[in-house]
């Protein structure tokens, strides 16, 4: 006999010997399936449901920080117009060394270039190791009080602008506080002297 | 054994003349189809599935578990051509991926003796196929027993076709080698 042959009626003879009791498994197949039925709508809902909150949260996230890449000059917070500021327009480096604590707790240790244009817009760059919004905002100078609201979009400078007394001596610019309720700002203008690159 | 009072097919006593907007009698109708199709073939399904893993009980698990699948999933499958191949195929792949994660149990089985099968069974031929690989195992049930044509075996193993006939042919050899059996060269 062929190996075939002996497969074709083996195969055939062996698998009479199952019998299974059809009427007595029929019963729990449907209690179970309807158990698992149940289960996999439920774990979709629950999905779905996830989903859509995640798509609540992240829609309004995702559209205002496209708001702010496409409008950085339009930031939240107090309006402050440019003005007549290029006295000491330019642009200046300073080093940051961790010496506070406010300072390390926010990772602003390091370079930071300040570059303030004539029509009172500030650009700030920052160290990598600092996160935070750097928005192109604004300056004012009336006489020796620099008025900015750089980091106004940030949430650690509660939405307020920073008043400070300024002095430049050489290529030198130094910044003293007068008021401001932002100490990130604080220790950013005023930790240590500016040095005007050119 | 007849199917309990309440899970009989009903086809004939209710439904194809009642719409079926009231969501209760679409659901008895729904387990009286599966019903149907479950008293149909579960026994067949359950003997394939016993010819690759050997074991009868668990042979029923898996095919009841593969009908479990089937239920849940009534709503899409019913309305295919086949929903018995469907179930077929799922308790096929079940099978293998089940003694596939028994390997090493398979391993021991080899030396082992081979498992209690009543009458009227070919008990060589079956210590003979415990040697093979599960899914060579598998092949050769779908091929010879099943009447599978090679292209749905490659199908429902992950194979090629030119894989699954060397496959088949090497599984026989080795079947001739240990049954002292002549093997003929033509698969199709």
């Amino acid at each position: 006999m062929s190996v075939e042959r002996r497969l074709r009626e083996g195969l055939e003879r062996s698998a009479l010997a199952v019998q299974p009791d059809v009427g007595r498994r029929l019963p729990e197949a449907i209690a179970r399936g309807r158990r698992r039925r149940r289960a996999r709508r439920a774990s979709v809902i629950v999905g779905t449901v996830a989903a859509l909150a995640a798509i609540g949260f992240a829609v309004p996230q995702v559209t205002s920080y496209v708001q702010r890449i496409q409008h950085p000059a339009v930031s939240p917070g107090p309006v402050l117009k440019p003005g007549p500021d290029a006295v000491i327009a330019g642009s200046y480096t300073s080093e940051l060394r961790a010496t506070s604590q406010v300072i390390r707790n926010n990772g602003m240790a390091g370079t930071w270039t300040l570059r303030l244009r004539a029509n009172g817009v500030v650009t700030l760059a920052a160290p990598r190791s600092f996160h935070g919004d750097l928005a192109s905002v604004a300056f004012r100078v009336q006489g020796d009080r620099f008025t900015t609201n750089a980091l106004v979009n940030d949430p650690r400078c509660s939405n307020d602008v920073g008043v400070y007394r300024w002095r430049r001596a050489g290529g030198t610019l130094v910044f003293t506080p007068v008021s401001d309720t932002c100490a990130v700002r604080r220790a950013l203008f005023s930790s240590q002297p500016w040095h005007a690159i050119r | 054994m007849p199917l309990p009072l309440a899970l009989r097919p009903a086809t004939l006593e209710t439904a194809p003349q009642t719409p079926r907007t009231w969501r209760g009698t679409a659901v008895k109708d729904q387990d009286s189809d599966f019903a149907s199709l479950y008293a149909a073939e579960f026994t067949a399904v359950s003997r394939t599935v016993f010819l690759i893993l050997h074991d009868r009980q668990r042979a029923e698990d898996i095919t009841q578990d593969a009908f479990i699948q089937l239920y849940s999933h009534w709503g899409r499958v019913s309305r295919y051509d086949r929903p018995g191949a469907w179930v077929r195929r799922v308790a096929i792949r079940l099978a293998v991926r089940h003694q596939n994660r028994e390997r090493i149990r398979a391993v021991i089985e080899r030396t082992a003796e081979p498992p209690a099968v009543p009458q009227p069974a070919d008990v060589d031929l079956l210590r003979s196929m415990r040697q093979l690989p599960p899914a060579y195992r598998a092949a050769l049930v779908l091929h010879y027993y099943e009447d599978w044509p090679v292209a749905e075996v490659a199908s429902v193993l992950g194979w090629t076709v030119p894989a699954t006939k060397v496959k088949l042919l090497r599984a026989r050899r080795r079947l001739g080698g240990l049954l002292q059996e002549e093997v003929g060269e033509d698969v199709g």
